[in-house]
């Protein structure tokens, strides 16, 4: 026995004698538990090689799940998983609780940390031939948890009930459904049944917070501990240097790339929030919106995109479930190549066809995206002519207006997003859920109205009422502003113009409502603030309708919108009745509350009545009724819509 | 030879006065032979991987006192995880005297010392508990949110006409409010009830209106029409028709609430409106809850 040996039994013993009664409670807790030998064999890792910053990923991952576990459950203890409560809960989360947008925000940009830092993962262990045997089960468990991460992304989108996670998932389970064979009744297990609803959210949340959380917890472990039986790979380059150790040095390395990557979650989080002030939340899922634009998750877009290059049921089957089943085919086989290929051979094949997937994948993504880029203005403009022209479109003009139209409606979704926040925090959610509140809006309803009923022959400020300018000449006014002073004023001065009459045309050709240009042509040259006075009273009326017939307003003698009304009773109210009363004998509409929401109301639901532009008589209403196309319901939506539209902060309507 | 800073801190590293086992272990470069003749202990629970305990010295492991960080800690810890991260793998001896990295021994060997490992250590726990204390922090304040929910102010709510309150028996009427429970906000609906019960007053109408949630417990009160009084079907307190207690486990009578007759409507009715509130039950003293 030689002297050394002696030495470290000696020391041995002497450790084991500190341990048990120099440090008392932590022996008496390591007696007991075995704790401080677990942290030893965790901590005092042997790291042949050396630490080095190339191993931090596996942990960095860890890390990130851990984020996800601990904001995940802190969302549980406020969402309430309902398709009518989803959307209501997550908004409050979101908007209404202390740090709600934080956590929310970090599970948000956690997941997307996950998706990309697994590639990387993936990238590094295929590269350093970590894939091979022995540790052919470890690349196993690595592909399942891959899969398990791409669950999870896929069940959590949903959760919010918002409209990109309802159209999302509703083309994800269609796909599902494209299955041969069984597919019909794995889309019904999926969704819960026929239709999506409460108990889509209901399984997707038991799938997302315990079954495939859990799974991706037990799979990490084998994959840790089979980790630890083989060490980490080490190159060629590295193998003849000095061993590291985990604790510190690993673990210092580990640590600064979670603290980057936690920072970068932050700050997407942050900068989102505060500076974006963006909700990361959807209008809610609208089973009956038939324009939503829907897209998957950007790391979703390869899929998408790949299915274009797939068209029609079979065709589609291939592109959303054979290549990608192929490619974990291939991917799963990866530790076996060698049998076939030979070593050298194998691992080239491969580390090229790893590389390939994920550059396959990025060019896929970076295509999809270009492909919804909004076109310039010049193009759209071109193709848009080019559609009004033939009716043969090339290719190119037809993807510019689909490009084009896609962002058109992704602008409308971002509005309808940005309301039914204000919405909620405006009028309270009714238990009913929260489509409710969009159903009763005039400003969510009033232009989708405007586009499907009136925008056939009127504009308002130029579009139709959503932002679209239609390729159809106008053969009617346009509304923007109606009622208000500027453009009352501009009437008075030439109601002949393209922005009012100008466009009407009555069957026979003849230019349609001439009275008002008639009388203009007469008179306008000898009344000029006069018409500005009547413009300020037309736009008082509008508002407060019958103000002025009532005595009592506090309104000086010489405000413009009193000798706008007397300048009213002396020269319009000849052909323009005030509550069915005039002083001459021509026929004009009722200015009576004219522009009000009660006035904008009748106008939609009978232009023709007696008192407005009447069915006979040299000018005939041009405009048809409404009363039977539309619901007096869906007639007040429109008229209030018309009516704050024309007041609102203009700056804030579609171009 | 060392720079006079560096010998100095050889020195404080070995003479220090902080007591520890000397946790020093080579990079396996250029090691000098003293440290080189040290035989790799075999893996055991105490002693795993290239951690040795104690300073070889010609072949002996010895106890050492040594100073882990000087005063210039902050100095130390910046220009260790420097030199820790870009020198190291290299094998390059750092800039003389920059740092405690790693000392030089005369024969320019490179040893790491318990310095740098400390720094490192330091660091790892360091962020990791920034890590824990950015998520932690906001996620208990996330969990304390309902900690500053609040009623909405006590406002007078129209209860029931003051015609329909008959002249001698207490009457019970449900009080209905718009309700918000976290995201829903209800529609108008009943949120409780109140006892209502004319009272003298000379000329002008008065009416007592009382919370019907029994102090004690919180179950709903009753009146017990033969009595004459009020009961609590739980616990069997009772009370006066004023409301105060006259028996039983109720630590105080019933809460009255703030209530006044308006002023007649256009139908001439005058109605009854109570402040609703809601109180602590088991405490001798009327507390509203927050």
């Amino acid at each position: 026995m030689n002297e050394p040996a002696a030495t470290e039994r000696t020391q041995a013993a002497n450790t084991s004698a500190r341990d048990d009664s120099a440090i008392a409670p932590a022996g008496w807790l390591e007696h007991r538990t075995g704790i401080r030998t677990l942290f030893r064999n965790a901590l005092y890792e042997r790291i042949p090689g050396g630490a080095r910053w190339r191993y931090v990923w596996g942990s960095t991952l860890v890390s990130v799940f851990a984020l996800q576990v601990v904001t995940g459950v802190l969302l549980m203890t406020a969402y309430s998983p309902s398709a009518q409560t989803a959307w209501s809960s997550v908004w409050y989360i979101q908007t209404q609780m202390t740090a709600g947008w934080l956590i929310r925000g970090l599970h948000h940009f956690g997941s997307q940390a996950m998706i990309i830092l697994l590639p990387i993962h993936v990238l590094q262990v295929v590269l350093a031939g970590a894939y091979r045997p022995p540790r052919e089960f470890n690349w196993w468990i690595g592909i399942l948890l891959l899969l398990i991460v791409l669950g999870l992304s896929l069940t959590g989108y949903l959760l919010p009930w918002d409209q990109k996670g309802y159209w999302a998932t509703k083309v994800a389970t269609n796909i599902m459904g494209l299955t041969p064979l069984v597919g019909e009744h794995l889309q019904q297990l999926v969704v819960g049944g026929v239709e999506y609803g409460h108990a889509t959210l209901t399984r997707f949340y038991a799938m997302h917070v315990v079954v495939l959380p859990g799974l991706l917890a037990l799979l990490t472990c084998f994959h840790i501990a089979l980790f630890r039986r083989h060490g980490v790979t080490v190159s060629r380059r590295h193998a003849d240097a000095s061993p590291g150790c985990f604790w510190p040095s690993q673990l210092l390395r580990d640590t600064a790339t979670t603290t980057v990557v936690f920072a970068l979650v932050f700050a997407m989080t942050w900068y989102t929030h505060a500076y974006l002030g963006q909700q990361l939340l959807d209008a809610p899922a609208d089973p009956s919106s038939s324009d939503y634009p829907a897209r998957p998750e950007w790391y979703f877009l390869f899929l998408f995109e790949l299915l274009k290059y797939f068209e029609g049921p079979t065709l589609e089957v291939i592109g959303a479930m054979v290549i990608p089943g192929a490619v974990f085919a291939v991917l799963f086989c990866a530790p076996l190549l060698h049998h076939v290929l030979g070593r050298r051979l194998a691992h080239g094949f491969v580390v090229a066809f790893v590389i390939g997937c994920v550059g396959c994948i990025g060019w896929l993504t970076v295509a999809a995206l270009r492909a919804d880029a909004m076109p310039p203005a010049s193009r759209v403009q071109a193709a848009r002519t080019a559609a009004g022209n033939t009716d043969d479109l090339s290719a190119d003009d037809r993807e510019v207006l689909r490009a084009y139209s896609f962002n058109q409606q992704r602008q409308q979704a971002d509005r309808l997003a940005r309301r039914a926040v204000q919405l909620a925090e405006e009028k309270g959610i009714p238990p009913a859920g929260p489509l409710g509140l969009l159903e009763d809006d005039p400003m969510t309803q009033g232009p989708r109205l405007f586009t499907a009923h009136c925008a056939t022959c009127h504009r308002f400020d130029g579009h139709d009422g959503r932002g679209t300018v239609p390729l159809q000449e106008a053969a009617s006014s346009d509304l923007g502003g109606f009622a208000t002073q500027q453009r009352i004023r501009d009437f008075l001065r030439n109601p002949m113009d393209d922005r009012f009459f100008g466009r009407m045309q009555r069957d026979d050709g003849e230019p349609a409502h001439t009275g008002m240009a008639d009388w203009v042509e007469e008179n306008a040259e000898y009344f000029d603030r006069e018409l500005d006075d009547v413009a300020a009273y037309l736009a008082d009326e509008a508002i407060n309708p019958g103000r002025l017939a009532d005595a009592e307003v506090s309104l000086g003698d010489d405000d413009p919108i009193r000798r706008g009304r007397a300048f009213f009773l002396d020269e319009c109210n000849e052909c323009h009745t005030y509550q069915g009363e005039r002083s001459g004998r021509g026929r004009g509409p009722e200015m009576y509350g004219y522009g009000s929401v009660a006035w904008i109301e009748r106008m939609i639901a009978n232009p023709a009545a007696d008192d407005l532009f009447r069915d006979r008589g040299s000018e005939p209403a041009m405009m048809p009724s409404f009363a039977d196309k539309l619901s007096e319901r869906q007639r007040l939506l429109l008229a209030e819509w018309l009516f704050a539209a024309s007041r609102d902060d203009r700056e804030n309507q579609p171009e | 030879m060392l720079p006079q800073s560096q010998a100095a801190r050889l020195k404080a590293a070995y003479t220090g006065k902080m007591r520890g086992i000397a946790d020093m272990y080579s990079t396996g470069r250029s090691v000098p032979s003293s440290v080189r003749s040290v035989k790799p202990k075999p893996r055991s629970a105490g002693n795993i991987g290239p951690v040795r305990s104690g300073l070889v010295n010609g072949g002996r492991a010895v106890r050492l006192r040594y100073a882990p960080i000087d005063r210039s800690a902050p100095v130390l810890v910046l220009s260790n995880l420097w030199c820790g991260i870009y020198s190291r793998q290299a094998g390059r001896a750092c800039r003389a005297g920059a740092c405690t990295c790693r000392d030089h021994d005369l024969a320019g060997g490179i040893v790491e010392t318990v310095q740098r490992r400390n720094a490192i250590k330091l660091i790892v726990v360091g962020l990791n508990a920034v890590l824990a204390a950015a998520l932690l922090i906001p996620g208990v304040r996330f969990l304390a949110d309902p900690l500053h929910r609040r009623r909405g102010k006590a406002t007078f709510i129209r209860v029931a006409p003051y015609s329909a309150i008959p002249d001698e028996q207490p009457v019970r009427v449900p009080v209905v409010a718009i309700r918000q429970d976290a995201f829903t906000r209800h529609p108008p609906g009943p949120i409780g009830s109140v006892w209502l019960r004319r009272v003298e007053n000379g000329d002008q109408p008065r009416v007592l209106a009382l919370q019907v949630i029994c102090p004690h417990l919180g179950c709903g009160v009753d009146y017990a029409a033969t009595r004459g009084r009020f009961a609590c079907p739980c616990h069997a307190s009772d009370f006066m028709l004023d409301g105060s207690r006259v028996g039983g486990p109720a630590p105080r009578g019933m809460d009255e609430l703030p209530s006044r007759i308006s002023e007649p409507d256009e139908n001439g009715e005058r109605w009854v409106e109570v402040a609703y509130r809601e109180f602590h039950t088991g405490l001798a003293d009327k507390k509203a809850k927050a």
